[in-house]
């Protein structure tokens, strides 16, 4: 068994390796996780509970673990579910986490694309994250002071429609690295849809609509203090939001980093 | 006894000028003005009827039809969503 320390979302999740083939998963899970390992005693951020992955061999019995199989890619596509599982149960009534990807400009002023999953949110960063800073793929936390705590993880890439996930680290991507700091100045809803036409089109939304918006594609944002509140005073410090309809990510691009580079 | 309603007490609410948001456990509602109009006055066990005596005072009649056949239909509507329960009221 191996332990590995996993930051991101401001706090440490100790991941557990285990099975008769848990050399092969730390050594995947080290790759995939390169940006968010930490040492230990490295941080002073909480620690959430630990969680546990086992990539076994046929017939073995898996013990306990919360990501299990044979499968190395279908045991690491668990195992990033699991940690942030992990990390939002530890931050919930501390931080606001949204459903949403988030780059950053060269000054930390970051922007977070909210939309459920399966939506267009990790294509679009990954594209982004090219040129601007990878905060996240997934989960956007972001404090009262609206910084953004990154959580740099693995981006899940479809490569076989019928197999899992593949779980690829941001630097086998070329992906930038964010600032230190950084603080969230624009919340944009993402509607990609197959059937929409014509260039990408920006839905300006009153607080009202943006607040019953972006409620939905949170975790556990009944658990902060006054949490509405806490949205709308968030929401006060930003630029307008917008829900921003689109078809292809290429069409895109220019408009948000038009956002990043005028911040 | 009679029957009627309350307000089941949200964790937060934000009111705007189009209505207003009652966040719960696991759900955000949107309400109307007139939704909102409801939720205000059911904090403590109330009637339809006293509620259409309300919604009157403070909206007017309905454009069409009577006000208890409006607040009727905005009750059920509030107690669908969980926004408002059943609670018995004493008999005036």
């Amino acid at each position: 068994m191996s332990v590995l320390l996993v930051g991101g979302l401001a706090c440490r999740t100790p991941v557990r390796l285990t099975g008769s083939r848990a050399a092969e998963l730390d050594a995947a899970a080290r790759v995939a996780w390169a940006r968010c390992l930490l040492d230990v005693g490295d941080a002073a951020d909480p620690e959430s509970d630990a969680v546990v992955a086992c990539l076994h061999g046929p017939g073995e019995e898996p013990d306990g673990a919360s990501a299990t199989g044979t499968e190395l890619a279908s045991v690491l596509q668990q195992l990033t579910q699991q940690v942030t599982y992990a990390k939002i149960a530890a931050q919930t009534g501390r931080l606001l986490m949204l459903h949403a990807g988030a780059v950053a400009g060269a000054d930390g002023d970051a922007i977070a694309f909210v939309a459920p999953g399966g939506t267009g949110k990790t294509t679009l960063v990954r594209r982004l994250g090219r040129r601007f800073g990878y905060l996240t793929d997934e989960t956007v936390a972001v404090d009262a002071d609206a910084r953004v705590h990154p959580y740099p993880k693995p981006l899940s890439l479809r490569g076989d429609a019928a197999g899992p996930k593949a779980e690829t680290s941001p630097d086998d991507l070329g992906l930038v690295r964010p600032p230190a700091f950084c603080r969230l100045r624009r919340l944009v809803l993402l509607a990609r849809s197959d059937d929409h036409a014509g260039p990408p089109r920006q839905e300006a939304l009153t607080r009202f609509e943006a607040i019953a918006a972006l409620a939905p594609e949170t975790s556990a944002l009944s658990a902060l203090p006054r949490p509405l509140h806490w949205l709308d005073d968030l929401l006060a410090g930003l630029a307008p939001v917008v829900r921003l309809h689109y078809r292809e990510v290429d069409t895109v691009l220019d408009t948000v980093a038009g956002w990043l580079e005028r911040s | 006894m009679s029957d009627g309603v309350r307000l089941v007490p949200p964790v937060d609410r934000l009111d705007f000028e189009e209505g207003s948001l009652l966040l719960y456990e696991r759900r955000l509602v949107s309400l109307s003005v007139l939704g909102a109009a409801v939720a205000d006055l059911s904090a403590t066990p109330t009637t339809v009827a006293a509620l259409a005596e309300g919604l009157r005072e403070a909206f007017g009649d309905p454009a069409d039809g009577s006000a208890d056949e409006a607040t009727a239909a905005v009750v059920a509507a509030l107690l669908a969503l969980g926004v408002l329960e059943a609670a018995p009221t004493p008999d005036p």
